[in-house]
């Protein structure tokens, strides 16, 4: 196998492991949910395993994204395609973090529970987790077209967050006690946490376009 | 940043074989511009265009402009030897003259006649080994001959022999390609700091050389300048799939 055989061989495995770091982080979101809106606090315990096994791959990535660059000192869409990937997995290990936080709200809901919960919230958990599916969807077809569209959609989260901003401040107003005003924080937390995700997807978006086109721009700017 | 060589549809033949077409490109002044692309791409052919070098191979013929300052250096009534002097050459094997250090960087301004007295020489001759990294490795020992200096030194000599004739430009033939990592980087730090005074333009064969050690970058093919970019641009999204082929190893 000739030197730059090897290296697109490399870079192929590199493309495989962070799909499947997606796949990890995807599945560990969707974990993340059921335990919020199960209030299920085994689920919500698993999370946490799953979430080391995340950040060791991002590690695992990382460790090799340093050896590439050593031993193969690369230039142009090699590099690009490196730094990419350096750069996914932190967002994606982030979004991890973020499903963490998620879970970390259920053992204080379950304590005190809040009547009911914004739909919104529900309606964003699944947004974000498809706009995490479709976003690698995207990376593993250097898609930039479907890249752009997802980094919009962040706008339609950010819309829903508003919205269960609103009423979960109306809900902490009106709380009989400040055990109940602080449950509705957490709902509050939890939505919040699900806000980052999608402008972690819209990060990863970002360096898709990157990747193909070479310039480093901001597809969806925070709008006043 | 102003332009200190322009070239316009600039051709080059050797005989009947046309090794360089149809080139446009500007030199920037006080920048260092690295020249890349495979053996036989003609970059060295065009450096050696710079200062007029290929004249003295029979049946070489250059159509188009070279210029330096705003002036076509293929005009006519150019004297080459003065040319020479305002834009110098460093080669790719370090050539000092049997000579003592001392003379061999003395040896421009003399023949140029530069210095009058022999205390303007010797001012001449360590503000250049200076400018070259050189004089505190050599300053005890001017009269050695330059031959047992070791090649990073012989090298650093021979651009201090150079820089001795006050050139604008210095056009450098794989400098480093004779010198082991230590003194190549020497060599490039050098570069950049000569790049505050002169306008630098290099031949390389090393990639990571031009990436780390130049601003401007052109990619030669088959005689033709394929992309001319900022060195930063070049090497993290060229333009062209041909570049892009070549500096990741696909091609060349």
């Amino acid at each position: 196998m000739t030197v730059r055989a090897h290296f697109e061989r490399k870079l192929n495995e590199l493309n495989d492991e962070i799909l499947l770091m997606g796949r990890l982080v995807e599945d560990e979101l969707k974990l993340a949910m059921e335990a919020f809106n199960e209030l299920d606090a085994e689920k919500a315990k698993a999370v946490s395993a799953a979430d080391r096994v995340v950040n060791r791959t991002r590690f695992d990535i990382e460790e090799k994204c340093f050896s590439l660059i050593v031993t193969q000192q690369p230039a142009a869409r090699d590099l690009r395609a490196i730094t990419t990937a350096m750069n996914i997995i932190v967002d994606l290990e982030r979004m991890g973090d973020q499903a963490k936080g998620i879970a970390k709200v259920v053992p204080r809901l379950i304590a005190t529970p809040v009547a009911s919960h914004p739909p919104e919230l529900a309606l964003m958990g699944e947004m974000v987790a498809k706009m995490l599916s479709q976003v690698m969807v995207a990376f593993a077809h250097k898609n930039v077209d479907l890249a752009r569209i997802l980094a919009n959609q962040d706008d339609e989260v950010d819309a829903l967050y508003a919205r269960v901003f609103t009423q979960i401040m109306g809900k902490m107003a009106d709380a009989a006690s400040a055990d109940k005003a602080e449950a509705a924080y957490e709902l509050l937390r939890a939505a919040r946490e699900l806000e980052r995700v999608g402008d972690l997807v819209t990060n990863v978006a970002e360096r898709i376009v990157y990747l193909e086109t070479g310039s480093l721009e901001e597809i969806n700017v925070d709008r006043p | 940043m102003s332009n200190k060589i322009e070239v316009r549809d600039f051709d080059f033949y050797y005989g009947d074989f046309q090794a360089l077409k149809g080139l446009n490109l500007d030199i920037r002044a006080n920048a260092i511009t690295a020249l890349i692309g495979p053996s036989g791409c003609g970059k060295s052919t065009f450096l050696r265009c710079l200062n007029r070098m290929n004249d003295t191979i029979r049946g070489t013929r250059a159509e188009g402009e070279v210029r330096f300052d705003g002036a076509n250096i293929y005009a006519p009534d150019v004297d080459v030897v003065e040319l020479r002097q305002q834009i110098g050459m460093v080669f790719q094997r370090p050539n000092p003259f049997p000579q003592s250090i001392y003379d061999n960087v003395a040896f421009g301004p003399r023949v140029v006649g530069m210095a009058k007295r022999s205390d303007e020489l010797d001012h001449i001759v360590a503000e250049s080994l200076q400018g070259a990294a050189l004089w505190d490795e050599v300053k005890h020992r001017l009269r050695d001959p330059a031959l047992e200096l070791n090649p990073g030194q012989q090298q650093r000599l021979c651009i201090a022999r150079t820089i001795a004739v006050k050139p604008e430009v210095i056009l450098m033939d794989e400098p480093c390609s004779a010198l082991d990592p230590v003194a190549t980087l020497s060599v490039e730090d050098l570069m950049r700091r000569l790049s505050e005074q002169y306008t630098i333009v290099i031949v390389t064969h090393n990639m990571q050389q031009a990436a780390r050690a130049s601003d401007y970058t052109g990619f030669f093919w088959l005689g033709e300048l394929v992309e001319f970019n900022a060195t930063e641009s070049l090497f993290s999204a060229p333009k062209m799939p041909l570049t892009e082929a070549y500096i990741t190893g696909r091609r060349g």
